[in-house]
């Protein structure tokens, strides 16, 4: 069984973005600002078009937010 | 749940539950002020946005369709071994295998109740835990 990763980039983005505030992102990716704890916290993967609502916030591709690493 | 067990089992247990009015109308009490007190407790606790950021997205539901699932399965579980046992129980120590009706409605409610804490509990933890998707 592959455990395949993916990784968010969501806290270092926020900071890279003026300071963003978890409830701003949420109000911008149109989730709640638990899902967007959850994601920095590595507990929670979005699904696909959440993915791409918060990278659209960004202002960044999908795969500058969220990262997909392979492993095995 | 405790109350409807110490209401059912006091007193003669299954065969006397229907007999007379004083355990019926107490279950009835148990239930309605049980059921009272959680639909108070959905409304109190209630969440409002206040802002531009949605209440519920696709996590909660995530979470609440997994909850639904683990309630369903452990009610279904549940009513399985309980009438399993019932039947083995009667096969046993009756030979006519008839089981009195009380535990007809004991397996009705608290298979009600049971459903509602897994549900509960099931949220509680997975909400706990965050990962109401599957974490890769």
């Amino acid at each position: 069984m592959s455990k395949d990763e993916i990784i968010s980039h969501v806290r270092r983005l926020r900071f890279e973005h003026g300071e963003m505030t978890q409830q701003e992102l949420a109000e911008g990716a149109r989730c709640t600002r638990q899902t967007i704890i959850a994601l920095e916290q590595g507990k929670y993967v979005p699904s696909l078009v959440m993915a791409f609502r918060i990278a659209r916030v960004f202002d960044l591709q999908l795969e500058e937010v969220f990262e997909y690493r392979e492993s095995g | 749940m405790a109350g409807l067990c110490i209401v059912f089992f006091t007193e003669g247990g299954a065969d006397t539950f229907l007999e007379g009015e004083g355990r019926v109308t107490l279950t009835r009490v148990f239930i309605t002020v049980g059921f009272s007190a959680y639909f108070l407790l959905l409304i109190l606790t209630k969440r409002r946005s206040g802002t531009n950021a949605p209440i519920k997205d696709e996590r909660d539901e995530m979470i609440q369709k997994q909850a639904l699932t683990a309630g369903f399965y452990v009610v279904i579980a549940y009513v399985f071994l309980f009438s399993v046992a019932m039947y083995a129980f009667y096969k046993v120590y009756s030979e006519t295998v008839l089981m009195p009706v009380g535990w007809v409605w004991f397996l009705g409610l608290s298979s009600l109740i049971l459903g509602h804490i897994t549900i509960a509990a099931s949220t509680l933890i997975l909400n706990g835990r965050m990962s109401g998707n599957v974490k890769r």
